[in-house]
């Protein structure tokens, strides 16, 4: 084929280096970043607190102490899974707002099984254990998955509806099928032996579930920028009318990256059970959805950025509480410099934005 | 808008009542890399239609987003009404009295027309009734008929452009800028434009009238302004020039003989008088005559196509179309093209009836399997079916091939090899783009559907289904267009030809076929073309062949 060439290749001057273009990335984060914690200390100064001391002990207690440091890592197990459940289906414009739900019903599985078999070997429980919790996150998020192809319904509305359905299936399970009467707590009885993570390092260590975290993360980056269905994620999240014109089944893409979604916060329930608590505890949630959600957004939906964000929000998550302990500022403070982070994020896209599109 | 009328008679008096409307100068406006305006300039007189035309990426829509105030330019300046101005935002533009209807009418919502006309309006003085019947006076002066309880997303597109240029009229311009608004409109409706656009001017109202249509330019144009690379070439009056003298303007001197096919495009030659020339003839003597028995390529059988609401809009039509035949389908827009184009690509579900490709029936199949079976379409709205704006051109030339074998690496896509077939595609179809990691979305309109018909080619079609497919182009991608279909169906492949343009299609189809109220009425071959056959046909007088 000779195609003419109707119009002259531009020879236009070199995009912008490599470096000035990082810095103009960052930049965004780095402004959210300081703002935020300048109008935090703010606040904290107005309470009647020592910003500065506040600040110290939140960045302090991860590095100085190797419980600190310990208690991070295994907080960014849930922190990370359930981030990447979030921003998965997001790629393709879907609100999986059921997190909880799913880490819940996944630890529920998980500690049932492993109580349950609590004498096979370790080799066969914990795999079981494992899958069970994946099973139990996907057929939750399937629910959904299959209401919102079938028949429409907004998948937010489901997913955050199955949360609370999700409370009673743990509350059943904790004070009626497995109850342990002697936790003092709403809480189902210790699994077996072979269902408990072995620990690396310590003490006090870190459950072995992290290298399945970070398998999973890598997994997820590879997936989404290296194979067919990542890159049919991507278009379908942004042209569905062109990707489906393009032979890509984006109503099936959805419904899969939301049980994948779903998938993830079974696991991470299940690594909960078998690597922290050893049991189904009622509220083990904690605050994790929430956080997942600011994340994801804070990462743009990046799985690259989830991992690397999901680690500073653990360590603000385990400064919190010492700086309560040792500073007096209540530890709610840290999710408002979180909420602020993002707020920041966002307002600094809509200047961005404003100026793009004047000066660029 | 009042103040800038209050303060009008005393600057008028100091400034004289000649002085233009509009003068720009100097005007430069970068994207990252791409140079969209180099030291532009452009002056209007009052009450003139001043066309302004150039190829695609020539920077004709970003020199006006800039007067509109939706770009600040990096140099230049800008006078209206001899003074200095300031456009920062559209607001500004619109106290200026600088109105535009884009080439991509932006609203579509639930709201009213009038509703739509007066949302940003700063006075609500007498409300939504008085409101009403302004637009109402408005419409019957200038002749832009709607209604103005009606809402606007079920209004046609012709008529949500009248909506456009009443809301512009509304608030009191004396420049509107219209970009390339006959594009979506049938033949009436251009007409009925073109009258109100006289109404306007002869109010003193400025018209700028961005189109690539040498016909319609000189129909309606006082003078000419000609873009290339980011700057006004030439300005000329309208009764110093004629087709050919514009066409060499806008394409350079030498592609008009070059390109026999041009002269047509251009609509330099009516149809009915197009001859079956050079460039045709020994191709359709080369290839099969698709009459003499051989199988079709795509046989189509009883086909009924429902539309979004589940109306059947394609009422069992039958169509065959052979190995290296160029089926054309005429009509007015709105007759059941779209569905019909959807359905032969595979994107919307056949409601009865059969498809079959080179024997396959492929009804009710996925559209993978579609594609796979060697079937392309270029859809008519390539920004909303085309491409995926915010990706890169790269992901765009893969998108559809992503699961093919050809970029495939264990198990992952080789981005080594999609980039690389990115770079010669972007090279062999002259895509003009910053690079080939740039959002797609920001391409100029030609450029887009250079993509999107690289993409279509590269898949080496059996079946191609094109929309509209030179629609907003300027006369180079047109001529590229119809080579690409002629490489296509020397190849043996089986064209579909679905267009609104008559020139168009007796330009390329061997055969015609007019659909109507989603029923095939009528058929023609060749050399027996019949413009005024055909218009009744599409206008639906039926009558025996
Ligand atoms: N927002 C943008 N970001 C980056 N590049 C842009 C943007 N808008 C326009 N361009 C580039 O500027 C150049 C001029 O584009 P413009 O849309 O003004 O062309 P045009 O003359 O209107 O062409 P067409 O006839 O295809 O509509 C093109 O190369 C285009 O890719
Ligand atoms: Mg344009």
């Amino acid at each position: 084929m000779s195609a003419p060439v109707l119009i002259e290749p531009d020879t236009a001057p070199a995009a912008p280096s490599r470096t000035v273009r990082l810095v103009r990335n960052l930049l965004p984060y780095i402004l959210a970043l300081v703002l935020a914690f300048v109008v935090a200390g703010i606040v904290i100064a107005v309470l009647g607190y020592d910003p500065v001391e506040a600040f110290r002990t939140i960045f302090s207690t991860s590095f100085r102490t190797g419980f600190g440091f310990t208690e991070t890592l295994t907080k960014w197990v849930p922190l990370t899974l359930l981030a990447l459940g979030f921003t998965i289906p997001l790629a393709v414009g879907k609100f999986n707002i059921g997190g909880e739900g799913q880490l819940i019903v996944g630890a529920t599985a998980a500690a049932g099984v492993g109580i349950v078999y609590a004498d096979l070997p370790a080799v066969v429980l914990m795999p079981l254990v494992l899958l069970a919790g994946v099973l139990a996150g996907v057929v939750w998020a399937g629910i959904a998955a299959f209401l919102m192809g079938r028949f429409g319904v907004n998948e937010i509305l489901s997913t955050v509806l199955l949360n609370f359905v999700s409370f009673q299936v743990l509350d059943y399970a904790a004070t009626e099928l497995w109850s342990d009467p002697a936790a003092g707590v709403a809480a189902t009885r210790g699994v077996g032996e072979g269902a408990e993570l072995p620990t690396l390092g310590g003490p006090p260590g870190v459950h072995a579930g992290i290298l399945l975290a970070g398998v999973v993360a890598l997994a997820t980056i590879v997936v989404t920028r290296r194979t067919a269905a990542g890159f049919e994620l991507r278009a379908a999240g942004t042209n569905p009318r062109a990707a489906a014109i393009n032979g890509i089944r984006v109503e099936r893409v959805a419904v899969i990256a939301l049980i994948v979604g779903g998938a993830l916060g079974g696991l991470a329930g299940a690594l909960e059970v078998a690597g922290v608590h050893g049991r189904a505890i009622e509220g083990m949630q904690s605050n994790f959805l929430l956080l997942g959600i600011i994340i994801g957004l804070i990462a743009r939906g990046s799985a690259l950025w989830v991992p690397v964000v999901a680690f500073g929000i653990a360590i603000l998550e385990v400064g919190a509480s010492s700086m309560q302990r040792t500073v007096g500022v209540p530890a709610e403070m840290v999710l408002i410099i979180e909420a602020l982070i993002l707020i920041f994020l966002l307002l600094s896209d809509v200047i961005a934005g404003r100026l793009a599109r004047r000066v660029a | 808008m009042s103040r800038s009328e209050a303060a009008g008679p005393r600057e008028g008096l100091a400034a004289g009542r000649s002085e233009r409307p509009l003068v720009m100068s100097g005007v430069s406006k970068s994207f990252g890399s791409v140079h969209a305006l180099t030291d532009a300039d452009f002056e209007l007189v009052p009450g003139e239609v001043h066309g302004l035309v150039g190829g695609n990426g020539a920077g004709k829509t970003t020199l006006m987003n800039v007067l509109y105030g939706l770009y600040r330019p990096d140099a230049g300046e800008i006078r209206v009404d001899g003074r200095d101005a300031h456009i920062r935002s559209p607001r500004d533009a619109i106290d200026l009295g600088i109105g535009m209807v884009h080439q991509h009418l932006l609203q579509v919502s639930s709201y009213s027309v009038v509703e739509n006309v007066v949302v940003g309006t700063s006075g609500r003085s007498g409300g939504l009734r008085n409101a009403a019947r302004r637009i109402e006076e408005l419409s019957e002066r200038f002749g832009l008929a709607v209604d103005p309880r009606a809402r606007t997303d079920r209004l046609s597109v012709g008529a949500r452009q009248r909506v456009e240029i009443l809301k512009v009229l509304y608030r009191g311009a004396r420049i509107l800028i219209l970009d390339e608004p006959t594009t979506n409109l049938t033949p009436q409706e251009v007409d009925d434009l073109f009258a109100s656009l006289r109404v306007i001017v002869a109010a003193g109202t400025s018209v700028v009238f961005i189109s690539h249509k040498v016909r319609e330019v000189l129909a309606i144009c006082d003078r000419i302004s000609v873009m290339r690379d980011g700057h006004r070439l030439t300005t000329v009056q309208r009764s110093a020039t004629d087709a050919t003298g514009l066409a060499s303007l806008m394409v350079g001197e030498l592609a008009v003989e070059q390109s026999s096919d041009v002269a047509a495009a251009l609509g330099l030659v009516a149809v009915g008088e197009v001859v079956p020339e050079d460039t045709a003839a020994p191709a359709a003597a080369a290839s099969p005559q698709p009459a003499g028995g051989t199988a079709a390529r795509l046989a189509v059988s009883d086909l009924v196509v429902h539309n979004d609401q589940g109306v059947p809009a394609v009422r069992g039509v039958d169509l065959r179309v052979g190995a290296g035949e160029v089926l054309g389908v005429a009509g007015v827009a709105g007759n059941g093209q779209v569905e019909l184009a959807e359905a032969l690509a595979g994107a919307r579900a056949v409601h009865a009836g059969h498809v079959e490709v080179d024997g396959t029936d492929l009804a009710g199949a996925q559209t993978r399997t579609w594609l796979a079976a060697g079937v392309a379409y270029v859809p008519e709205d390539r920004h909303r079916d085309g491409i995926l704006g915010a990706a890169s051109v790269t992901d765009n030339l893969l998108l559809g091939s992503q699961r093919s074998p050809a970029f495939r690496r264990a198990g992952l896509v080789d981005w080594r090899r999609v980039r690389e077939h990115s770079r010669t595609t972007i090279e062999r179809y002259a895509i003009k783009t910053p690079s080939s990691e740039a959002p797609a979305g920001n391409l100029s309109g030609g450029n887009i559907q250079r993509l999107v018909l690289a993409r279509a080619f590269g898949r080496e079609p059996s079946v191609l289904v094109l929309q509209n497919p030179t629609r907003g182009l300027d006369l180079r991608s047109t001529q590229f267009v119809y080579d690409r279909v002629h490489e296509a169906r020397d190849r043996g492949c089986a064209v579909v030809l679905i267009s609104e343009d008559l020139d168009e299609l007796s330009l390329l189809a061997d055969r015609l076929v007019v659909l109507y109220s989603g029923e095939v009425v009528g058929e023609s071959s060749r050399g027996n073309y019949d413009a005024y056959a055909l218009g009744r046909l599409m206008a639906g007088v039926r009558e025996t062949a």
